[in-house]
């Protein structure tokens, strides 16, 4: 008896706008969300609560998820989502207001209305939590706080445990009163309001985590960089550390060198100061970008070959970076790079 | 009797590969717990290797088991592990059993494979996992051989098929294609 499978037909991939007679919460595609509510929760800080336009249901997320939006002049800036991700009838997003920035969320600050639409896209998962994880320890500064309180959230509604450490600086704690809401015998929150408060709490709870504990953090580069050293002076693996950068550091600008695409042999000339991403997008070669700063993930190019490769993002991690089999076309570069497009 | 013509695709085995010889302690750890399982001459002589290895960088505890299926050692076990905070790093030493037993609750309270350290002194028993009623069990087989289930009595073939996170050989029917 020979025993035949029948092979599974070709599962197209659904175009993210199509959603056919699928539940209307499987839209994840740009689509216009109303306002229904716009809540100021620091002087630069403001809270937007977004429902479909027509009462439906929106897509469930991972906690830590982001959506893009549409923030004016062309510029599409990416939130975290603030609520727990289950069944949501509304997403809350909570922008800083930036007037050094590309003026995004400027923009959002003085053109949202109640009742006005905005275009959503997504939620996407950057920053989701491991799933076995035993506790979690969740750190965050500044408005790094809205992907942690999601977290939080999320393992409240779990029944799960967590320890919050945020660090803010008194007259910015936006989410403070949220986060403090979610206090319990299983969720405790520590407040640090300076750097050496900060500093101190990250090493105590760092030595204290039971084991199995996963960390996340969100905030500033700095803070970021201390969670990382008091991660490992504490022994913690690095699959044990997690982080959401919204910032990246400046970058030099590189050595010169030759992108080429490997289905048409087109070579791409890409000059120092100039990324990869831009040298793609002006020889013609279409490259979906967003944060064009290595964090968000968007640029992700399969690599066939390369000489060399000078990974400079944040989303791969190390094992990835060691395969060099992708590369993120905003921020890294390398020697010789043929890319599998 | 006749059995039924099948065609078997190829197997591709998954085995533990352990190491020759005891891996050294890995000195980013914070604390350390050894444990020792069962009564292996090699057991107590490995364990006490990596305790003064342990001892001399952070603080280490040597947990000492019978076998990691008795229900004293097990308390022992989860004390021993409800005490221990992340930045740990756990080594485990005993006969291939209690040595994957104990991996796969290590695993299944989210251990991630940079914090283990596994030595096997012997491989005369394994554990067994039958695909019919889902009893594991300790058997004086190897990955290929056969064993008798203790549950439903059926005799099986054990396949060369490890589940890391179950810590068992998976194993079936080794009659099944006899009518």
């Amino acid at each position: 008896m020979t025993l035949q499978q029948t092979p599974r037909p070709d599962l197209h991939q659904r175009a993210d706008e199509y959603v056919g007679h699928q539940h209307p919460a499987y839209a994840l595609g740009r689509r216009p969300l109303r306002v229904t509510g716009l809540t100021r929760l620091t002087d630069r800080i403001l809270h937007v609560e977004l429902a479909d336009p027509e009462g439906r249901p929106l897509a469930g997320y991972q906690p830590g998820s982001h959506v893009v939006v549409d923030a004016g002049e062309g510029r599409r800036n990416a939130y975290s989502l603030t609520g727990d991700g289950v069944n949501p009838r509304r997403y809350g997003i909570s922008v800083l207001r930036l007037d050094d920035g590309s003026g995004g969320s400027a923009w959002l600050h003085d053109h949202l209305t109640l009742g006005g639409d905005l275009d959503v896209e997504g939620p996407r998962s950057m920053f989701p939590a491991v799933h076995d994880q035993q506790h979690a320890l969740l750190v965050a500064g500044g408005v790094g706080v809205t992907p942690i309180l999601s977290h939080a959230r999320a393992i409240a509604r779990a029944g799960g445990s967590a320890t919050v450490l945020y660090s803010y600086r008194p007259g910015h704690e936006a989410h403070l009163d949220d986060l403090r809401a979610l206090c319990s015998d299983r969720i405790h929150l520590v407040e640090a309001t300076t750097v050496e408060e900060t500093g101190t709490a990250l090493a105590a709870l760092l030595a204290s985590q039971p084991f199995g504990t996963h960390a996340y953090a969100c905030g500033p580069a700095p803070m970021l960089d201390a969670y990382e050293r008091a991660a490992a002076v504490a022994g913690w693996p690095v699959g044990r550390v997690h982080l959401e950068r919204f910032v990246a550091p400046e970058l030099d600008p590189g050595d010169p060198f030759t992108a080429t695409v490997a289905s048409t042999g087109l070579a791409v000339e890409v000059p120092s100061g100039v990324s990869l991403l831009d040298g793609l997008l002006a020889a013609g070669v279409p490259v979906n970008y967003l944060c064009k700063q290595g964090v968000c993930g968007e640029c992700r190019l399969p690599v066939r070959t390369a000489t060399a490769l000078e990974h400079r993002d944040f989303v791969l991690t190390a094992e990835e970076k060691a395969a060099a089999a992708h590369i993120m076309a905003c921020v890294s570069r390398g020697r010789d790079v043929e890319i599998d497009l | 009797m006749s059995t039924v013509a099948e065609e078997i695709p190829p197997q591709v085995p998954s085995l533990p590969a352990w190491p020759a010889a005891p891996e050294p302690v890995d000195e980013t750890g914070t604390s350390f717990l050894v444990l020792a399982v069962g009564s292996h001459p090699e057991t107590a002589r490995v364990a006490g290797e990596w305790v003064a290895h342990a001892e001399a960088l952070a603080p280490t505890t040597l947990g000492t088991l019978d076998a990691i299926d008795a229900a004293e050692d097990r308390v022992t076990f989860e004390a021993l592990l409800g005490r221990a905070r992340t930045g740990v790093r756990v080594m485990v030493v005993g006969g291939q059993y209690d040595v994957l037993q104990t991996l796969s609750l290590l695993r299944r309270r989210g251990a991630l494979e940079a914090e283990l350290r596994a030595f096997v002194t012997d491989d005369r028993e394994i554990p067994v996992y039958c695909a019919h009623c889902q009893t594991t069990f300790r058997a004086a087989t190897a990955p290929g051989g056969e064993a008798t289930c203790p549950a439903c009595e059926r005799r099986l073939e054990v396949h060369e098929h490890l589940a890391v996170l179950l810590g068992s050989f998976l194993a079936s029917d080794a009659e099944a294609t006899t009518l």
